[in-house]
């Protein structure tokens, strides 16, 4: 009788109760006419606690809201993806340094990154660099291991090993008020200015539109402690990274459309352009090396989204996207005949999806969905024969879902089948084999005792992902040849929580265990040239771990209230490619055994402070797991002040931070060292 | 309240177990070289590492007393020798090590292995010149860098005193007849490589001459006749390796050894211990050529079953003319060291002695 649709991505989930009472004739038995009276009932809109979705759903969910985030003291999108739980963020260090995530150690290429729902793709790379991405205008953050419970959504977002989903805030007024304003300065220590504007106007019943505009420039020169010994345990020196600097701009409009509702749409622009110093790993006893490394890029999109429900079972949503990538990398000091290194690289993507939901039952519903897109990318360099060399490589993808989902009081379940087919062509040289692949999923929650909010899950997935177009086509180093890596993933889990009244606290606890395999790893092996590397389909590797969260909401009294959460994740990622290999059984690169995050804030009506942290085990810088290999864990301490007050109508928040408290010089990635000790303040006028 | 505090207590409790017992990832310990082997014999080993690891090594095994020491310059100094260290040397009583991406030489005295000076190679504009090989003569050393310049050293005051300007990118040099040859490689330019040989005469430090070769010369040695043999590595790709002699009194290049596709070598009292490497197929081959009569002498160098899976560096005991060849695996283990006898018969294997070992030297202990 109630039919609802969630999108488990949504903060708040609206369920739109519409009770009919049948107002024609109910026939008795006896043929008597019932004339019971009629009662019409106003809409209700029940909003319900995001935190509940992640114990809900069939495979592992988590989710961070703008307001959790603000606890975070994060300044970009990799920062705060660095709580989840099973999570390595590979940060580089640095501002505008080069951040990608990998989930439960498959590889950042498959992870993917959605952007409003929509899947942003870099086929050169493979890999999402998510420290582009502003917190400023981010309403939830959420990321699923396997896929989405949501089997209405596109082809896309079923077709990755995890899935990371940014949705920014959709205009939503109060009453009385056609217009909602933000501004917000944000300034710190290495010369941070971050200034930011946020406008959302309701231009008529139906329309409504967004702006967001933002600016972030720093010089980057944070200073660091320098271990001259890779062991970790000689002479140190004091130095300061050099071409650390980073400007961007982000400009990002959209225009909201709900006609009705049962029909809505949007559109949305985002542009970006950065430039950056790309300062490379530190080199000893040569501070000078890299600080000539330069890199501009431009990112602009445009993307659509169209949902109609034409009746209580069916609707139909359509999504559209052109994507535009450009990348300048420069090097000023190279001893070749040019005496500079200069590339250019440009991809664009042309993106379309249909999807339709056919809600069959009760409890049944089914979806297809088919997406199709090209991606291209052309490439110029210093050298007019590496240029004529360039595979200019052209992919056309075409992706298509069959899922299944039933929900009844106690279960959830859904499977999909997805398939790929993609043709690749190229101007120069062999291109990458056509590919053809069906990928299946299935996953299941079952709630056992109807008083105790406990659950079990468990799915299995099984996806690939393609050589990228570097893994292929690189100058020289690329191996057209390559297959996709494949995986499999094998999850069970349990959660809980609890929704006690009174003083006593509201908990969530999520506890998975995993296991993923993955062959045909895409691993770079460098030559004797140490400007040649070779890319080859040469790995096996098994995952086995463990993923636990944790979050508690205490109310104290009327003006105080703790929140407090944190992940833990231990993770065993050993090579099995080889038993007579010296790799063999250990633990693959830059993968902590155990890791964690922990977040404690205290929110009272004339202050709130929050603290939070980040730790991480040793890991290794290759191979194996040698000392000499070794980088020695870490922890990352953070603590913030903030006051919200008013000022003529206008709310006022103001912000400190200190991050790093105590000033470890750690590296995530050898010789990237992070910056210790920083400052940052905000203050945000809300109007 | 009661209840949240047990509650409190028992996650907290939880939480500190996790954090502090739960790290089980743990360092595998190589078991210690032992090569069975005595006698008076002092190895260095160097080890290059990967780019931008800054992890070259230095290892000393002292074949009398058995001692082995993986990181010899690391343990006396407390510091790295930095980054891709790419050559080696003894001369008198020091030892000459060129870091090629840290851009500088450290000379060390070979007895206590203190670094006596750490030559920085930057040039006027602070540029790291990348120095790459390096050889000696009348108690100067000269160190060709990947800038195009050569380096004059005085061994005594361990000074720079000059430099000379050659062709691209130089990856290679030795000593013949009173003048420097210097492999012009043009690596870094690729697929525009070099295909010339500098020759730098000793008495004015100038460069008096540029012999074409073939493209992307790089090893090269002498042998006791004067002669210059040179290997260039083409594209490796279509153009073969090839290995080739110039004659050093007139400077011309006299022959190219089209069936001669080697990758490197080494030269010992007129004998040349030549390898090449495919990295396509990933085979190898090793074959023993006398420079006398510029002929192959022996076809497969090895003569019993020693599987080397991807030579690196060979390189000759003085002492006894052993023949000591690196194996660098896939580049990103930790490599081999196998000792033969002149006549191709293992004598021993040191394994795990470093990242990718690309040069023995050698001296009495």
């Amino acid at each position: 009788m109630f039919l609802f649709d969630f999108n488990s991505v949504s903060v708040r989930i609206f369920f739109l109760l519409k009770v009919f009472l049948i107002s024609s004739t109910i026939i008795f038995a006896d043929g008597r006419l019932d004339t019971t009276k009629v009662y019409h009932i106003e809409e209700v809109i029940v909003t319900e606690q995001y935190r509940n979705t992640e114990t809900r759903s069939s495979s592992p969910l988590q989710i961070l809201s703008s307001s959790q985030i603000e606890k975070l003291n994060v300044l970009h999108v990799s920062d705060a993806v660095k709580y989840f739980s099973g999570v390595i963020v590979k940060d580089y260090g640095g501002i505008g340094g080069l951040k990608t995530v990998s989930v439960r150690s498959l590889g950042a290429a498959h992870t993917a990154v959605s952007y409003d729902g929509i899947a942003i793709t870099d086929c050169q790379t493979g890999q999402i660099d998510i420290g582009r991405f502003s917190l400023d205008n981010v309403d939830v953050l959420s990321l699923h291991n396997g896929q989405s419970d949501n089997i209405f959504q596109p082809a896309r977002l079923f077709a990755s090993a995890s899935l990371l989903n940014i949705r920014t805030l959709s205009p939503k007024f109060a009453e009385g008020k056609t217009y909602n304003g933000k501004v917000s300065i944000k300034t710190g220590s290495f010369g941070l200015i971050n200034p930011s504007l946020l406008y959302q106007q309701k231009i008529n019943k139906t329309l409504s539109s967004t702006l967001s505009a933002e600016w972030l420039s720093a010089h980057g020169e944070y200073p660091y402690v320098l271990q001259h010994s890779y062991l970790g345990d000689g002479i140190t020196s004091l130095e300061k990274r050099k071409n650390s600097d980073v400007k961007n701009l982000r400009i990002e409009t959209a225009l909201h459309a709900a006609f009705s509702e049962n029909e809505s749409a949007n559109l949305k622009l985002y542009f970006y352009n950065s430039e950056r110093g790309l300062p490379g790993g530190t080199i000893l006893y040569n501070e000078g090396a890299f600080t000539s490394q330069r890199m501009w890029d431009n990112t602009f999109f445009v993307q659509s989204h169209y949902e109609k429900d034409f009746s209580q079972k069916f609707a139909m949503q359509i999504n559209a996207k052109y994507h535009h990538g450009f990348l300048h990398y420069l090097d000023t000091v190279v001893w070749n005949s040019y005496g500079y290194e200069e590339s250019y690289f440009t991809q664009n993507e042309y993106y379309l999806s249909a999807s339709a939901l056919y809600r069959a039952f009760d409890k049944l519903s089914f979806s297809l969905s088919t997406d199709a897109s090209v991606n291209n990318m052309f490439a110029r360099f210093e050298n007019e024969a590496l240029t004529n060399e360039f595979a200019k490589p052209l992919r056309y993808s075409q992706l298509s879902v069959l899922a299944a989902k039933y929900v009844d009081n106690n279960v959830l379940a859904t499977a999909s089948l997805l398939s790929t087919v993609v043709v690749e062509k190229v101007a120069v040289g062999n291109a990458a084999p056509n590919q053809n692949r069906l990928s299946p999923y299935v996953s299941i929650t079952h709630k056992p005792f109807t008083e105790i909010d406990l659950r079990w899950r468990a799915f299995y997935k099984n996806i690939f992902r393609l050589p990228t177009f570097n893994d292929l086509y690189y100058a020289r180093i690329g191996n057209a040849n390559l297959r996709p890596e494949n995986t499999d993933q094998f999850n069970i889990g349990m959660t809980y929580s609890s929704d006690f009244k009174g003083n006593i606290p509201q908990i969530s606890i999520t506890a998975d265990v995993y296991r993923n395999n993955v062959k045909d790893k895409i691993v770079a092996m460098p030559t004797k040239n140490l400007f040649k590397w070779t890319m080859l389909n040469l790995g096996k590797v098994e995952i086995t771990g463990i993923d636990l969260t944790a979050e508690t909401h205490m109310k104290i009294n009327r003006d105080i209230a703790i929140v407090a959460g944190g992940t833990y994740t231990y993770q065993r990622a050993v090579d099995v490619t080889d038993k007579q290999s010296s790799t063999y059984g250990h633990q693959i690169p830059y993968t902590p055994r155990v890791s964690g995050s922990g977040r404690f804030a205290v929110e009272t009506s004339w202050f709130d402070i929050a603290y939070s942290v980040l730790w991480s085990g040793k890991r290794y810088s290759l191979f194996q797991n040698y000392a000499e290999n070794r980088l020695s864990g870490y922890s990352d301490h953070s603590v913030s002040a903030s006051k919200d007050f008013s000022f003529k109508d206008k709310l006022i928040s103001l912000n400190l931070e200190v991050l790093n408290i105590l000033n470890e010089n750690y590296a995530i990635v050898k010789w990237f060292p992070m910056p210790g000790r920083s400052v940052r303040g905000t203050i945000n006028i809300k109007f | 309240m009661r209840k949240l505090f047990k509650i409190s207590n028992a996650l907290l409790l939880l939480l500190t177990i996790m954090i502090v017992a739960c790290d089980d990832l743990q360092d595998v310990k190589r078991p210690k070289p032992n090569s069975g082997v005595v006698e008076p014999t002092q190895l260095f080993i160097l080890s290059e590492g990967l780019f931008n690891l800054n992890n070259s090594t230095l290892a000393q095994y002292n074949l009398k007393t058995q001692e082995v020491e993986t990181d010899f310059f690391l343990k006396i100094n407390k510091r790295g020798l930095g980054d891709t260290a790419n050559d080696i040397a003894i001369y008198g009583s020091k030892i000459y090590v060129v870091v090629n991406v840290s851009s500088q030489i450290e000379i060390l005295d070979l007895k206590t292995g203190v670094s006596l000076v750490q030559i920085s190679m930057k040039n006027e504009n602070d540029i790291a010149r990348e120095p790459r090989y390096i050889d000696f003569h009348n108690g100067k050393a000269y160190v060709c860098s990947f800038d195009g310049t050569v380096a004059k050293i005085d061994t005594t005051s361990m000074l720079i005193e000059d430099y000379v300007q050659c062709g691209k990118n130089p990856d290679g040099i030795c000593v013949a007849n009173n003048k420097l040859y210097v492999s012009n490689s043009g690596g870094l330019s690729f697929p525009d490589y070099d295909n010339t040989v500098s020759v730098i005469d000793l008495s004015t430090f100038t460069e008096i001459k540029k012999i074409t070769v073939a493209r992307n010369p790089g090893k090269i040695h002498s042998d006791s006749e004067d002669d210059v043999y040179v290997i260039t590595r083409g594209d490796y790709g279509a153009t073969p390796y090839m290995l080739h002699k110039i004659n050093s009194q007139t400077d011309e290049l006299e022959e190219s050894f089209a069936d001669i596709q080697a990758l490197n070598f080494t030269i010992n009292n007129d004998t040349a211990y030549i390898y090449n490497y495919d990295f396509s197929t990933q085979t190898s081959w090793i074959k023993v050529f006398d420079c006398k009569t510029d002929k192959i002498i022996k076809d497969n160098f090895i003569t019993d079953d020693a599987d080397i899976t991807t030579p690196y560096g060979i390189d000759v005991n003085p002492f006894n003319g052993d023949v000591y060849i690196t194996d660098a695996k896939s580049f990103t283990v930790w490599g081999d060291v196998y000792c033969f006898n002149r006549d191709g018969k293992l004598r021993f294997k040191i394994n795990e002695i470093g990242l990718n070992p690309n040069k023995v030297v050698f001296a009495s202990p």
